[in-house]
């Protein structure tokens, strides 16, 4: 086995049980307890998914993406809490800041993970050990949290590193100790070999990493194509892609939001309206962003068995509602056969084949059509960016926010790329703006919460001037 | 056992070293003295900040309490209880 003769220096970070630590740390009779943090609007119920478990939940077999009814069997007298997601965030900025103080390099691969390349900087601060327990001691001193560190040659190395030892650890892999640390760990240490690729391995004789390695490359090319090949390079320790900070333009793929449905929905209208929600929150985000995109899929999970997935791209590229829901229903409305034997347990949307918005904005044939949709769109983020977003809400979405529990989702492209760029279908040219097709906010009312619409009356009087306009009804809703 | 509150309560604070800390609060009639806040974050809502903090009062409860910029208003969101 050989390994990457590079001479970088990468940390990889790994905050422990992070969301679990963080409300032990918050709640201090939580501690030395079985805690789960859910993904759930009612943790009292067996709806959701296991987030984060502390590691005594764990020692009863409790893992994150569990549900919580699987949790429940497992661990019946676990204490079961409501994720704060904009807590832990904010947690993971602070640890960002902490990070920086070692290297400019620093890149953001999840929530409670971390590279950092300080090959330049080691010079200033120590060997990569001695910055590793530094920023160990500073997340413990400043945010008394507890973080896993592996130091390697490459990301890849690093990152297997951090798991060997847990919570509050510090591995370091030297290039030269690779052959004889990789080669006997299972193949799925890997971060890319999953449940199907491992089957796949399995069926050839390869089970351990050492057993990949030593395989010649060009059978694996020929069977599992590049990702063979990157396999084969990762079992030998080799990986050169950089680290990748957030400021050096990490591409976005596309944009998703989905929703868990508890035990299930079967009802066309019912998924339109949670599709709409959907839409709304994706649109939302690209056009903060800056992005317009033409492909839109929509995924369902049925009966919690199997999901589905089907995409449709636009003629043009766009960012608003009126353009992506008519789409998304339409693909909804050919699988109705589908979740009526089998109902829907979570549906998503995303947008992708995406541009940015400095890459030229084209004027298609809808936009035309349609401009005071792009006024009242326009209007309503204004008000948004002011005051909140729940402030102002489509009268057909008033409950569903308070059912169903919608996640974004942003795909980031900056592990090392091996996916060849697909070439969006071709359009047929047929197709034309479907007025047929529900526009929706020529059929919503739109909701302003008393005090919102006191403090925003100026906003407020150009929206409702647009809506009016449009012949869409303004509402007020009382408050709670 | 979590108990959602969300209701407005009356905050003495300090601000020491650019930092804000709450230090005892008014709820129900009574003065609850912060004798240590154990976690702190803040998020925005549109434009305005608000502060969240964790912190235990006399008992053994852990009080979350909020405090919005744009009323400047605190807030008692929810009481963690042991057993």
């Amino acid at each position: 086995m050989r390994a990457n003769q590079g001479t970088r220096d990468i940390i990889h970070l790994d905050m422990d049980a992070y969301f679990a630590s963080i409300e032990q740390r918050d709640v201090p009779f939580y501690r030395r307890k079985p805690l789960l943090v859910c993904h759930t609007d009612d943790p009292t119920s067996i709806r959701g998914v296991i987030s984060s478990a502390s590691y005594e939940a764990r020692l009863f077999g409790i893992k994150s993406g569990m549900s919580v009814l699987e949790a429940k069997k497992l661990c019946p007298k676990g204490i079961y809490i409501q994720g704060n997601y904009e807590k832990y965030l904010f947690n993971s900025r602070k640890i960002t800041e902490i990070c920086k103080r070692y290297s400019n390099l620093v890149e953001i691969f999840s929530v409670d993970e971390m590279f950092l390349d300080v090959t330049g900087t080691k010079r200033f601060f120590g060997e990569p050990v001695d910055i590793a327990r530094s920023i160990q001691r500073d997340i413990k001193k400043i945010l008394n949290l507890s973080a896993s560190i592996g130091v390697g040659p490459n990301k890849l190395v690093a990152k297997m590193a951090s798991e060997f030892k847990k919570p509050a650890g510090i591995t370091v892999i030297k290039p030269d100790e690779l052959p004889q640390i990789l080669a006997p760990l299972p193949v799925d240490d890997i971060v890319g070999v999953g449940k199907r690729m491992k089957r796949h391995f399995d069926r050839i004789g390869i089970n351990t990493i050492g057993d990949l390695a030593s395989f010649p490359e060009e059978p694996l090319r020929k069977r599992f194509g590049i990702v063979g090949v990157y396999l084969h390079r990762a079992a030998l320790g080799i990986d050169n892609s950089p680290v990748s900070p957030e400021d050096k333009g990490i591409e976005i793929k596309s944009f998703g939001h989905s929703s868990a449905l508890g035990s299930g929905v079967s009802d066309f209208s019912k998924l339109s309206q949670v599709l709409l929600g959907l839409c709304e929150g994706v649109t939302r985000r690209m056009r903060k962003k800056g992005y317009t995109g033409r492909t839109v899929t929509l995924r369902l999970c049925l009966a919690r068995l199997f999901s589905i997935s089907r995409s449709k791209s636009l003629e043009g590229f766009t960012d608003f509602t009126y353009r992506v829901y008519p789409v998304a229903r339409g693909i909804l409305n050919k699988e109705k056969s589908l979740f009526k034997k089998y109902p829907a347990t979570l549906i998503g949307v995303s947008v992708s084949n995406l541009r940015q918005d400095n890459e030229g904005r084209q004027i298609s044939i809808f936009d035309l059509l349609c401009p005071k949709e792009q006024v009242l769109t326009r209007a309503v983020d204004k008000i948004k960016d002011k005051y909140g977003e729940r402030v102002i809400v489509r009268s057909s979405l008033l409950n569903w926010e308070r059912n169903y529990h919608a996640v974004p989702r942003i795909e980031l492209a900056s592990r090392p790329r091996w996916q060849k760029a697909r070439r969006p279908p071709r359009q047929d040219p047929r197709q034309g703006c479907r007025r047929a097709q529900r526009c929706p906010s020529h059929e919503d009312i739109l909701h302003l919460g008393y005090g919102a619409l006191a403090r925003a009356a100026g906003c407020a009087t150009h929206l409702i001037g647009a809506a009016v306009g449009m012949g869409v009804g303004v509402g007020v809703r009382s408050p709670r | 056992m979590i108990t959602e509150i969300k209701e407005p309560i009356d905050m003495l604070a300090s601000f020491v070293k650019g930092k804000l800390r709450p230090s005892a609060f008014y709820w129900q009639g009574k003065k609850h003295q912060i004798y240590k806040v154990l976690g702190a974050y803040h998020d925005t809502k549109g434009k305005f900040r608000r502060y969240f903090y964790a912190v235990q009062a006399g008992t053994d409860d852990i009080y979350e309490v909020c405090l919005d910029t744009e009323n400047m208003q605190w807030q008692l969101i929810r009481i963690h209880y042991e057993g």
